[in-house]
Parts: C-alpha cells; sequence; structure tokens
C-alpha cells in the first residue's frame, strides 16, 4: 500500500530542523493567540503572511497551520480559567470548564481540553490522510436544503446547553438569531436593523457579543462575590486529572472527535458548530449527562475534542478541492496561491510532498502542541491565585485591546460596554448565555440557507424533505424535540391518573 | 535601532529614487493601504504584492489593512473621509462602481468622492456551469438557458456577477435569475455541487476549478478570446457586444489629494506594473498588468460608474 | 399584588416581549415577499413574534405558583459595573487620540479603583504589569498597528 510510501515521503519533508522550528514557532504563537480575547488567528495569519514569503512553502504553510490550531486549542484556556471564550468554538468549554475551575478543578479542565484536543487531531489528521480524496466530495451533496435542516438540527440541540427552564433558553437562542441578523441581508442586499450606523452594515462582531455578555459580566458578578466575601475559587485540588477523570472523559474525547472530524469536512457548516454539537451530543449520550453544567469533565473534553477535530478536516474541503470553509481557511488557500501551489483535487498527485508534509507536520503539531500546553497548565492555574484585584483588571484591558484590534473599531469598544451592561442583567435574572450565542452564530445562516434553498427549488417547500439527507437530518430533529418533551407528557399523565 | 531603520531607508530610497524627480518627501512615515475584501482573496493578493513593491521603492512600510464588507463601500466611504495627505490608500476592483450604482443615494461615489491615482490590472470574466448541467459548450448553454430558466451564483445583490450576467441575459436573450451568496467560494461550492447552474466571476477566481475539471468552462467575457484559454470563445465574437464586461483594479486616495503626491503614487506605481514579475504574477491566473494616467483612470470610473447606473435601473437590480 | 412566583422570570419575560416587539415593529418597513422570494422582513418579523409569545410564557410561568426563594432579584453591584462600563468607554475615547501606553495607564488605574481594598502600591503594580505586556505581547510580538504614544507626538 502506498500509504506508508507517502507517510515516509510526509516524514522526510516534516522532520527537517527547519520544519520543526516553523511547526513549533506557530503552535507556540497560535496558542498565545488563541489565549488572548479578540485576537483570532485570521488576523494572526494575516499579519504574518508577508513574513512567510521568504520561507519556502512547506515551511509557510506549516508555520501558519500551527497557528491555525494552535489558535483552536488555545481559546479554551481562557474559556476555562476566566469564562471568557475566545473563539465561537470555546463558547461551550465556559459552561462546564468554568464550573470546574471554581472547583478547584481547573487543572482537571486544561489537561481533558490538551489530552482531547491531541487525540482529536490526530484522529482527524488521520482522516485527512486516508479518506481525503473521497469523503471531499461529501462537502458537493450538501446544498442549502442539508446545511439548513444540520442548522436546525443544531437549534434544537442548543436547549441542551443549559439546565435552566426550557422556556428562557428558548427565549435566548431567539434572542441570538435576531441579533444575528443585524447588517447587510445577502439575500435581498438590504441592511437590516443597522439604525443609521455604517459600521453595522456588516453585523454585530462575535467577539463583540461573547466579551460583553461573557467576560464582562463574569468579571462584574465575581468582583460581587467577593465583596459579600464568598469564596470564588476553591481550593486547587489536584493539577492533573485524576484516573476516573480520564475513565470518564475517553468516551468523551472519542464520540467529540469522530462528530468533529464529520462536521470538519462540511465547508459551509464551520468548526464553530462542531463544540457545539458535540455538547449536545453529551447531554444525550453520556453516562454523566445529569451532572452536564455542574462542572462534569465530559462537557470539557467531548467540545473540545469536536472543536480540534473539525479544525483538522476543515483542511481536506480547502486543499483537496481548493474550496475554503471559513475565512481562516481562505487565508490558508491564498498563502498557498502565493507560494504557487494550486490547491485542488490534483494536489495530491502534483505536490505529494506537500501534500504529505503538511499532514505529517500537522500530527506533529499537535504532539508539540499537548508537549506544550501540558506543563503550562501548572502555570495557568497558579494564575488563579493571583488576587482578583490585580488580574481583573488586566482580563478587562486586554479585552478592550483585543476588540478594538480585531477591527480598528471604536465602535465595538462601545458596544462590549453596552453589552457587557446587558449581560450582567442577563445573568442576574438567571438567563444562561451559551444558547444566545449558539443562535447568534446559527441567526444569519440559517436564514440564509432556508431562503436560499427556496429560491433554488422556486418556492417549493418540498425540497427539505424530498433531499434524503435533509429529510434525515429534520427527522432527528423532530425525534430530538419529541424525546425532550416526552418525559415531562408522561410526568403530566402520570398526574393527571393519580387526581382521577 | 532607529538609527540601523533609518539608514536602511535612505540606502533604499537612493537605491530607488535616483533619477526620479521627488515633489517632496512623500512618504515620511509608514502608509496604510486599505483592501476592502477579506484576506486571500485575489484582490487582496494583489494588494499585497503591491504594497510589497511599493514599499521597497519608498523605503516605507506599508501596512495592508483588510476592510471587508458591503460590496466594498464600507472600506471605500472610510478612505474616502480619511485625510487627503497620501498615507490612506485603498485598493479597489470594478465592483466599486457596481455596488455604489444601485443605491439610489450612494453611501460613497466613486467618480466624484475619491481620487483616483491609477489603474493597476484588468481581468476578463469566465462564465462556468455545473457539470451537472450537461453541457458543453456555448451554443448547447444558450439552448438550454432560453429553454429554462437557470439559477447563477453571485456574491451579493449589485455584485460583479450578477452585473456580468444580466447584461448577457438581456444581450442574448437568455433566463436566468440571481442566488446570492456570503462570498465565491460558496457560491462557487453550490455550482459545483449541482445546487446552483452557473457562476460568471473573475478568470482568477474561476481558473482553478475548470483547470480542474470540477467545472465546465463555457465563455469568456472580453472582446476577444483569452491567452489562457484559447478554446473558448468570446462574448465578443459571439456578436454579443453590449455583454463585454472586464473587472479591473485600481488605486484610489481619498477626495482631494496633493497632484504632486498622486503623480509620484502613479509613477512608482507603473514603474512596479512594467517589471516581469508583476505580469508574471497576474497574467498566471488570466489577468493581465493595466496601466496609465491618474486622469485616463478617472474617465474610465466615471464612465463605467454612469453605465452601471443605467444597467441597474434597466435591469432592476436594486436591494430590496 | 399579585403573588409572584420569580421576580426574576417577571422581569425577564418583559424583557424578552419588549425585544420581541421591538424586532416585529421594525421588521415592518422590510419586505416581506413571496416564498420563492422572500424578502428582508419575513425572518425578523416571524422571530420577533415568536420572541413575544416565548416571553409572554415566561411571563406567566413567573406568576403561577408559590413565590420562589431563588427568583427574588438581587441587589446590583452598580460601582463594579460603573467602573468597567465606564473604562471601557473611556478606553474606545482615548485609544486612537492618546495610543496605548497611556490608554492603558490610565484605564489601568481606574478598574484597580473598583476591587475591593484598592491600595496605591496594588494600583502602581497593575499599570506596570499592564505596560510592560501591552507593549511586549501586543505591540512587539503581535505588532498590532495601534500607535503607542500620543498623536501629538509625531508617531
Amino acid at each position: 500500500m502506498d500509504f506508508v510510501a507517502n507517510l515516509t515521503l510526509g516524514l522526510q519533508t516534516a522532520m527537517t530542523l527547519e520544519n520543526l522550528i516553523y511547526a513549533g514557532v506557530g503552535c507556540l504563537l497560535g496558542t498565545l493567540i488563541g489565549v488572548l480575547p479578540g485576537l483570532g488567528p485570521l488576523t494572526t495569519i494575516s499579519m504574518l503572511l508577508p513574513f512567510t514569503f521568504g520561507l519556502s512553502p512547506i515551511g509557510a504553510l506549516i508555520m501558519l497551520a500551527g497557528i491555525y490550531y494552535g489558535a483552536a486549542y488555545g481559546g479554551s484556556t481562557t474559556a476555562i480559567l476566566v469564562n471568557l471564550p475566545g473563539e465561537a468554538s470555546s463558547v461551550v468549554t465556559t459552561i462546564d470548564g468554568h464550573q470546574m475551575a471554581k472547583q478547584g478543578r481547573a487543572g482537571a479542565a486544561l489537561a481533558a481540553a490538551a489530552i482531547g484536543s491531541f487525540v482529536a487531531g490526530s484522529l482527524g489528521v488521520l482522516v485527512l490522510a486516508v479518506f481525503s480524496g473521497p469523503i471531499a466530495q461529501v462537502a458537493f451533496s450538501f446544498g442549502p436544503a442539508e446545511y439548513f435542516a444540520l442548522m436546525f438540527m443544531g437549534l434544537i440541540g442548543a436547549v441542551s446547553l443549559t439546565s435552566g427552564p426550557l422556556l428562557k433558553s428558548l427565549c435566548m437562542i431567539v434572542v441570538g438569531l435576531l441579533i444575528g441578523l443585524v447588517g447587510m441581508d445577502v439575500s435581498s442586499g438590504v441592511v437590516r436593523f443597522s439604525f443609521g450606523s455604517i459600521a453595522l452594515w456588516e453585523g454585530v462582531d462575535f467577539i463583540v457579543i461573547s466579551i460583553g455578555i461573557f467576560a464582562f459580566a463574569e468579571i462584574v458578578s465575581t468582583l460581587e462575590r467577593q465583596k459579600t466575601g464568598e469564596a470564588q475559587v476553591a481550593p486547587i485540588a489536584s493539577i492533573m486529572p485524576t484516573r476516573q477523570d480520564i475513565k470518564r472523559m475517553t468516551p468523551a474525547i472519542l464520540r467529540g472527535s469522530t462528530l468533529g472530524s464529520f462536521l470538519g469536512i462540511l465547508p459551509g457548516a464551520g468548526v464553530s458548530l462542531a463544540s457545539f454539537f458535540a455538547y449536545s451530543l453529551e447531554k444525550k449520550t453520556s453516562k454523566y449527562r445529569h451532572e452536564l453544567g455542574k462542572g462534569a469533565i465530559e462537557g470539557v473534553a467531548g467540545p473540545e475534542s469536536a472543536n480540534n477535530a473539525a479544525a483538522q478536516t476543515s483542511f481536506i474541503p480547502t486543499l483537496t478541492l481548493g474550496i475554503p470553509g471559513s475565512a481562516t481557511m481562505a487565508l490558508m488557500l491564498g498563502a498557498m496561491v502565493i507560494h504557487n501551489i494550486q490547491p485542488g483535487p490534483s494536489v495530491v498527485t502534483r505536490n505529494p510532498d506537500l501534500f504529505w508534509g503538511l499532514i505529517v507536520s500537522m500530527w506533529i503539531g499537535n504532539l508539540f502542541l499537548v508537549i506544550l500546553n501540558l506543563p503550562l497548565i501548572g502555570m495557568w492555574v497558579r494564575l488563579l491565585r493571583i488576587p482578583y484585584s490585580m488580574l481583573f483588571p488586566a482580563i478587562l484591558m486586554f479585552c478592550c485591546i483585543g476588540v478594538y484590534a480585531s477591527s480598528y473599531s471604536v465602535l465595538d469598544v462601545f458596544m462590549v460596554a453596552g453589552l457587557g451592561a446587558a449581560g450582567y442583567v442577563l445573568a442576574k435574572l438567571d438567563c444562561e448565555p451559551a444558547p444566545l450565542l449558539l443562535g447568534f452564530i446559527l441567526g444569519p445562516m440559517v436564514e440564509e440557507y432556508f431562503r436560499r434553498a427556496l429560491v433554488l427549488s422556486d418556492g417549493d417547500f418540498s425540497v427539505f424533505v424530498s433531499r434524503p439527507i435533509s429529510a434525515a437530518l429534520l427527522a432527528v430533529s423532530i425525534a430530538m424535540l419529541v424525546f425532550a418533551a416526552l418525559p415531562k407528557l408522561r410526568k403530566a399523565r402520570q398526574t393527571a391518573f393519580a387526581e382521577d | 535601532m532607529k538609527l540601523i531603520k533609518a539608514l536602511l531607508a535612505t540606502s533604499v530610497l537612493v537605491l530607488a529614487g535616483s533619477g526620479a524627480a521627488y515633489a517632496q518627501n512623500y512618504p515620511e512615515r509608514p502608509v496604510t493601504l486599505v483592501v476592502p475584501f477579506a484576506p486571500g482573496g485575489a484582490v487582496d493578493m494583489v494588494g499585497r504584492f503591491i504594497a510589497d513593491r511599493l514599499s521597497a521603492i519608498w523605503g516605507q512600510t506599508i501596512v495592508v489593512e483588510n476592510i471587508p464588507g458591503a460590496g466594498t463601500l464600507l472600506a471605500t466611504g472610510q478612505v474616502s473621509s480619511a485625510s487627503p495627505d497620501g498615507y490612506t490608500l485603498l485598493i479597489n476592483s470594478a465592483t466599486v462602481t457596481m455596488r455604489a450604482a444601485i443605491q439610489e443615494t450612494p453611501l460613497v461615489d466613486p467618480a466624484e468622492d475619491l481620487t483616483h491615482i491609477g489603474r493597476i490590472g484588468a481581468t476578463p470574466l469566465l462564465l462556468a456551469t455545473s457539470p451537472s448541467l450537461g453541457v458543453s459548450n456555448y451554443d448547447e448553454f444558450a439552448a438550454l438557458a432560453k429553454e429554462r430558466e437557470l439559477k447563477y451564483a453571485t456574491v451579493g445583490v449589485g455584485s460583479l456577477n450578477q452585473f456580468a450576467s444580466e447584461i448577457l441575459r438581456s444581450a442574448a436573450d437568455l433566463q436566468m435569475t440571481p442566488v446570492h451568496y456570503n462570498g465565491g467560494s460558496p457560491a462557487m461550492t453550490d455550482v459545483i455541487g449541482g445546487h446552483a447552474d452557473l457562476f460568471y466571476g473573475s478568470i482568477t477566481q474561476v481558473i482553478p476549478h475548470v483547470r480542474e475539471g470540477l467545472m465546465t468552462g463555457i465563455v469568456v467575457s472580453s472582446a476577444e478570446r483569452s491567452d489562457i484559454l484559447p478554446e473558448l470563445p468570446s462574448v465578443g465574437e459571439l456578436g454579443l457586444d453590449d455583454a463585454v464586461i472586464e473587472n479591473w483594479w485600481g488605486l484610489f486616495g481619498p477626495k482631494g489629494m496633493d497632484e504632486a503626491i498622486v503623480d509620484q503614487i502613479n509613477a512608482d506605481l507603473n514603474t512596479v506594473l512594467q517589471t516581469p514579475e508583476m505580469a508574471e504574477f497576474l497574467q498566471s491566473d488570466g489577468a493581465r498588468p493595466l496601466w496609465g494616467t491618474p486622469e485616463e483612470f478617472t474617465e474610465q470610473v466615471k464612465s463605467e460608474y454612469a453605465t452601471w447606473r443605467r444597467v441597474a435601473n434597466e435591469q432592476g437590480i436594486r436591494p430590496e | 399584588m399579585l403573588s409572584i412566583r420569580s421576580q426574576k422570570d417577571l422581569v425577564a419575560g418583559a424583557i424578552f416581549v419588549a425585544i420581541g416587539i421591538f424586532f416585529v415593529v421594525s421588521s415592518l418597513e422590510y419586505r416581506l415577499g413571496t416564498p420563492a422570494r422572500m424578502g428582508p422582513g419575513f425572518f425578523p418579523l416571524i422571530l420577533g413574534i415568536l420572541l413575544s409569545l416565548l416571553g409572554s410564557g415566561v411571563i406567566l410561568t413567573a406568576l403561577r405558583g408559590e413565590p420562589d426563594e431563588g427568583g427574588r432579584l438581587d441587589t446590583f453591584n452598580l460601582r463594579g459595573l460603573g467602573v468597567i462600563i465606564f473604562t471601557t468607554v473611556l478606553f474606545g475615547i482615548l485609544i486612537q487620540p492618546l495610543g496605548l501606553l497611556v490608554t492603558l495607564s490610565i484605564c489601568a488605574a481606574i478598574t484597580s479603583l473598583a476591587a475591593p481594598g484598592a491600595r496605591p502600591l496594588v494600583i502602581a503594580g497593575n499599570v506596570g504589569v499592564q505596560l510592560v505586556i501591552g507593549l511586549g505581547v501586543f505591540h512587539l510580538l503581535l505588532k498590532l498597528q495601534i500607535p503607542l504614544l500620543p498623536r501629538i507626538l509625531g508617531f
């Protein structure tokens, strides 16, 4: 089988000292920007792109890829430690991860994220290596109807993100969907709800919402708890996960990796959805699902694995079809073109050294990440021992710099202030923010795919059920809804009988 | 450190500037080049290439800033209200004249609110269809498009794709209706997957997929055949003169820039455009360098903007 | 007064209904369209109605049943919130004219005041740490294009 020969070729390319250094530098930088709020891989890669002009194509790509998945991993650190999701994909990590940190188990949560990311990354790379050719075609079988059905399923699953009352979570999802509609409507070219501000033509930036509603609200709440004398962080139990932790997170990691590997292949779904879907999956299948939301390690391991697996497999459509699934992937594609590599179905045969070198170096990058981050956990956890009066001004200022630097827009900084106040009020009213975030991410996509599917079918609603993938996804969503409602119905009937 | 920087800067200036008469010491500090698209696209690549070369000539950093949104109007609006001191420049494509043309009162008037510094390059468009459509040449395509309404993918209302498709539809008497996407990649993915029927966009953007056999090349939007796709007919030779359209890139600044600075940037830009690397960079994807005076560029922007306002009215292209 | 199960839910429900009505009213200025060509007003209208209904549901459940201890409204930490909002807005106002270093110093000093037991030494420490990180990480390492010093000084 050529597989071994291909891997050998890849190893030869990736294992030069030079390329190893690029992979290491990329991972380090990626982790750093992942940890900093506001700055994403997109900003960093576009800033660093000119510096790669002088490098060899493979060296440049290895470094940029390192930044990309380093950032995908690094976002979880702040999510766990200070309830600040730096990327869309780490929103769900805050739910259980930050709870764990409050219980003094930040070390276990961070380790779960690191180990989960490594296992998932390895699996993702394996999928990329073995199946990239045939599997890429899946991307084309997903049209607007299929994507709509997938997003719909995500919305139904969003209900499971909270343990609070169903009605309030639903309200938060819809509020998120509505905020997501601000800006120019792709299908009609009309600008909606911009209130005359040109800066809102492109909608509200994700980072503005997540910093406002998560981070700011958290800072104010923590200050408040300190004032009333409630201890905010329990004494740190142990830095490394216990055997029980490892036993519990293994199935979650495997489930998350599988799900994430699949979602990453779809260019229209995006990596950010993978972690949300994985959390819903844990809520449905985990043995410890009743603990989710209260600091269960599955709630960190599953989504983090899914996120990292998707980050790996999202290279499949980019590399083998020339179709980038996200702005960051579009930039990677641009970087390849600059270095005279034209991605597409024939890239594997035309540039085998590049293709296999990149794949092997991705795995090496994942290894670097785990080697780099496991020792760092001790340092991160110690960070929590810094008095909050010194920690929070720094968090606040990093947020401000991050928001400002992500688009150099002062209006964004003002919006964060306003949303911070809103987020604090919502927290006071026991409205959990994660469903709002998911609604915000899915909102524009749901609408766009729904309307596009109808344009393409000339207004015929049957497209959603006549296409097999779409029909199957919608059927699953409805089944999920029924199963969610069943226990309540049964209970109602039982009480009715009891009263008879 | 600073001294070394200054020394480096002067040495580059001496090398590059010998012989050229500079009106003043422009540029004395870093220049910002605004790109109205997300990083990674054709305009971004051209912009970064030009920035790299111009900064070598000027001995000054050129900071490339991506401000995507509102079909380039967001960035264009911001640049038009910046100080016209030559330190904020904009690269934009023909899109700017189209997106403004569909608005009743444009956010920014590309003919009046900007200084036109110089043209950079131009590329014809390539119409490519989904393989599932089962057509392999223009005649088959036209026959099908007369028989039933085809769905063309665009990157938004008032985009280059929509104008190109609409003028072809009207000139060749075809039936086509737009489906709007959030960018070229999702639009082409749906065409490749057979969900939408065709995509009519810059050769640079479409040709990789045609070469890979993922889409079928049908016709090129220029008057003559393209050098890199000689087997495909052009709309010109099919007698559809009204459907000839080309995408271009040009360098802009805020309105009211100093003439001496405009002339200097234009001269340096033309120097870059006439280098073999620049030609190679553009030609590999079917584009070509296009240089000229600021006045020629102003004329082109004015006349195209007027044309697209007329077409937008005739074809009913507007946000609604 | 009615017996209120949860003051929190009552307020939350009212906020949801208000947001819903706001979107319903504002979406009326956009075209609704047909199924084949749905207008920009259709989705926000449906979502606005949905939110108003769901919010009303939250209000109804808040009113029914025995008063719930966890549902009582807490007091708000207005000082903490105020300082944070104020600093953020100040950051937005100052960053362009004054540059990163000056803005950071001012804002870090003000936020330090919000924590209980702020001492001059802590404040000075905060300012110092942030200046070092601001300079080292954001400027030198990531090369962000934020000017360091006030514009007047010619940077």
